[in-house]
């Protein structure tokens, strides 16, 4: 979802991903942000409510890979159903990690 | 003669064993007061590193305190704009905020003071404690009205994941509410806080709430929104409580070192005093003796 000024008031909740921010039209900056709530006030202003957020370059893209074999794994694995829902989640957040860094 | 050199030997026994006596009363009083030297120095060795440990620990949780809340005021953005307010026969519960541990001054106390206040004498409201020392302060006066206790609380400071897990167990535990009140400590400066509350509210009351037609959203958004905003007020809570923890430590124990240099400062004249008694003594012996021979 893009927002631009005046944007209508809206309450959106995010899945893990990357958060575009552009200051100017040349400078862009991007975070990927855990997961969160973005709400958009009648005065226009934007608040990104977001557990964790780290700048992309901070992320390698093998540990990323590995992370995401093991939660693969977990995954389907079995055990309880607690851990098999835990570990499609971060089977999920290590997929949107991948694709982030990919592009 | 005679008569007055028979005379003279009893007056310098009695006077010898008399100056004994006082002498021995002299040295028991001056051990005494060495030990008491002894434990209040050592009272405030303790206290000075406690005083330094908690200052490092303020810096520290000051740094989290303002991440905590630019995050809560963000959270509440969207109540404020919608200008959620509770009915005016709402279903409240309190949440005190405060922590386990002792040796910080006041902190417990004023959390359990402003709760009291604020449940005025009404009969039904319930109350989640975090902390013990904040259980142990209201349950004097209100036992019955505790529903739910967290310890473990203030060792550190505190992360969304804790928040998230006490927001997940006063869920499943079935307490409910239309709006609660999280009463901690806001942070002031290094030498003062006071107690405020923030409020959360449930789904049905954001819903009430004027502005809310402004607000384009999904259905079933607004329960994890709910969720997840009850959550962050409660980590924005306990951060700021603690980082006024770790000041109001600092100060009680930087005040309780200097009481202890003071009582030193007294204790050791008095001992200097006591010792000199006992060298005169000696000495007013010594030639009483020698002017008796």
């Amino acid at each position: 979802m893009g927002i631009l000024a005046n944007h209508v008031p809206t309450i959106e909740q995010l899945k893990p991903g990357v958060v575009e921010v552009l200051e100017n039209s040349t400078t862009v900056k991007k975070w990927f942000v855990s997961g969160g709530f973005a709400t958009i006030n009648p005065d226009s202003s934007l608040n990104i409510n977001a557990v964790e957020a780290f700048s992309l370059e901070d992320f390698s893209a093998e540990a990323v890979k590995t992370g995401l074999a093991e939660a693969q794994r977990a995954a389907s694995s079995g055990g309880t159903e607690e851990d098999q829902a835990l570990a499609k989640v971060e089977v999920e957040v290590y997929e949107a990690l991948q694709a982030a860094l990919s592009k | 003669m005679f008569a007055v050199r028979t005379l003279a030997r009893p007056a310098v026994a009695t006077a010898t064993s008399l100056s004994n006596a006082v002498q021995v009363r002299n040295m028991a009083t001056l051990k005494e007061i060495q030990l008491r030297l002894k434990s209040v120095s050592n009272i405030s060795k303790i206290t000075k590193s406690m005083k330094m440990i908690a200052s490092t620990k303020v810096a520290k949780a000051q740094r989290a305190m303002e991440n905590a809340r630019a995050y809560g005021n963000a959270n509440n953005a969207v109540f404020l704009s919608a200008e959620t307010k509770p009915a005016s026969d709402s279903n409240s519960i309190f949440i005190a905020a405060s922590s386990d541990r002792g040796l910080c001054g006041g902190i417990h106390s004023t959390v359990a003071k402003y709760t009291r206040n604020a449940i005025g004498g009404r009969p039904d409201v319930q109350v989640v404690v975090l902390g013990d020392k904040a259980k142990a302060q209201l349950s004097r006066t209100h036992r019955a009205a505790i529903a739910l206790s967290f310890n473990q609380i203030g060792k550190d400071i505190p992360t969304f994941a804790e928040a998230s897990a006490i927001v997940d167990i006063i869920k499943s535990s079935g307490v409910e509410f239309d709006n609660a009140h999280i009463v901690y400590n806001k942070f002031l400066s290094a030498i003062s806080y006071e107690a405020t509350a923030v409020e959360a509210y449930s789904e049905d009351t954001f819903k009430n709430s004027p502005n809310f037609a402004a607000f384009e959203l999904e259905d079933d958004v607004l329960e994890n929104l709910q969720e997840f905003t009850f959550a962050n007020n409660v980590y924005w809570a306990l951060v700021e409580g603690h980082a006024a923890e770790m000041a109001a430590k600092r100060s009680a124990m930087e005040n309780a070192t200097k009481n202890a240099g003071e009582m030193i400062n007294k204790l050791t004249l008095t001992y200097n005093r006591g010792r000199q008694a006992v060298i005169t003594n000696e000495l007013i012996d010594i030639i009483t003796g020698a002017s008796a021979l």
